[in-house]
Parts: C-alpha cells; sequence; structure tokens
C-alpha cells in the first residue's frame, strides 16, 4: 500500500525513473517513496494543506493543523424540537 | 547463449534503508534512477588474501576479511537529475547515514546493496568533452544478488 503526499515542488527537476519533468512551484502528488527520496534530495518538500469549509464538512490535503481556535457553528440538530410558537 | 550487454543497465539510489537484508526488504523500497551513467564499473566483494609459506611445502593461501568493494560510476554531470541530486546529498552527508543501492542489469538481474558515497568529483576536461562526475561508493553490506530473467 502507498500512500500519496502532496509535494510542493522547490526548483526544476526531472526523474530519469519515469521521465516525469516537475517545476519549480508546482504542487504534485507523489507515492510516499518516492517523496522521501526527493524529500532527502532537497527537490521538494510537504506542501500546506489547503482548507476547504463546505457547510460542516472539512477537507484538507495534509495534515491540518490549526493554531488559535476553530470555530465551527453547530448544525441544528434534526432531532431537536422547535419550541412551540405561542397561541 | 545468457551473456548479455551492459547496454541497458541501471543504478538507482534510495534514502530508505530495508527492514531486512534481502531481496524482499529491497524490493519494498522505492527507488530513482541516477540519470546520464556512462559506466557502472565493477561491483563484487573481494577477500583478503593470508598467506603462509612454510619451510617445507607450497605457499598456503587462506581467505581473510571480506571487503564488499566500490562502485566507482562515470557519469554525465546534470544539475536536474533527481538520482543524481540524491547521490551528490549522499556525497555531501556528514554522518554515516547509508544509501540503499540498486544495480538493474539488461537481462533484469539486481543487484542490491549499502553503502557510503565518499565523493562526486567533477571532471572538465578539453572543450569537445562533456562535464563528468566521478563518484565513489563504498560498498558496507553483502551484496543481494537476484537472478535475472
Amino acid at each position: 500500500m502507498s500512500k500519496t503526499v502532496s509535494a510542493l515542488v522547490l526548483s526544476a527537476f526531472e526523474d530519469a525513473s519515469t521521465g516525469d519533468r516537475f517545476a519549480a512551484g508546482d504542487t504534485v502528488p507523489l507515492d510516499r517513496g518516492v517523496f522521501d527520496n526527493f524529500e532527502a534530495a532537497g527537490l521538494v518538500r510537504e506542501a500546506d494543506p489547503t482548507v476547504k469549509i463546505e457547510g460542516h464538512t472539512i477537507k484538507t490535503t495534509g495534515s491540518l493543523k490549526v493554531d488559535g481556535n476553530l470555530t465551527v457553528p453547530a448544525k441544528p440538530s434534526r432531532t431537536a424540537k422547535r419550541p412551540r410558537a405561542a397561541k | 547463449m545468457a551473456i548479455q550487454a551492459s547496454a541497458g543497465a541501471a543504478l538507482a539510489i534510495s534514502a530508505a534503508s530495508p527492514a531486512t537484508q534481502d531481496a524482499a526488504g529491497y524490493a519494498a523500497l522505492t527507488f530513482t534512477e541516477i540519470g546520464g551513467i556512462e559506466k557502472l564499473g565493477t561491483i563484487g566483494s573481494q577477500y583478503a588474501k593470508i598467506e603462509f609459506q612454510p619451510l617445507r611445502g607450497a605457499k598456503q593461501k587462506l581467505k581473510g576479511s571480506p571487503d564488499y568493494g566500490s562502485l566507482q560510476p562515470s557519469l554525465a554531470h546534470d544539475d536536474s537529475d533527481a538520482g543524481q541530486t540524491l547521490l551528490r546529498t549522499s556525497a555531501n552527508e556528514e554522518t554515516n547515514k547509508l544509501y540503499s543501492f540498486m544495480a538493474t542489469y539488461q537481462n533484469g538481474a539486481k543487484r542490491y546493496f549499502q553503502g557510503r558515497t565518499f565523493g562526486y568529483p567533477e571532471t572538465v576536461d578539453g572543450a569537445d568533452t562533456i562535464l563528468m562526475a566521478a563518484p565513489t561508493v563504498e560498498i558496507c553490506t553483502k551484496i543481494v544478488i537476484v537472478a535475472g530473467t
């Protein structure tokens, strides 16, 4: 099983194993083993995670670190009873 | 006929170490091919020779300590090649970290080993020559041999 890592390319390079070319500044998905070799060579680093908040679902690419408070507004429970209107 | 040409042979490097010093351990690693190689050089261990010459009789020869040897590939220097860059990183390594290597022959046979790169000298020759590099990888583990097809 191979985990994919989102990698930020730090300088342009070519992988002779595959013939793939990478441009500086690009963010590319790499298998963990490939990433480890490129990172050791100083060619890539793990890309900063991007966060999308869609409704109440948080999707991230990479690890998410929160400095401070991350507040997500509570979603009204479907089972919560609505207050009855006064007659 | 089982002989083969050197053409098609390749050398690859990994920053990782195998969990076990066998074919399965190395096969689990991800290697990055080193581009622009002109020659791989000699791969193989050599035993020290212990000699004793008795006053009477023939010289006796025994095998001493093994030396797993060194690899001295010749390659066209390329700043943008990922495998070469990792090889240069291993040459600049100030610790005794071992890097893993995989030589692949034309018939698919493999030679796995770990080593330390002791230098990456670049050769600037005459005007009509390619800027070459002549790194030296000292092999520090027993070479794992995987037969080709």
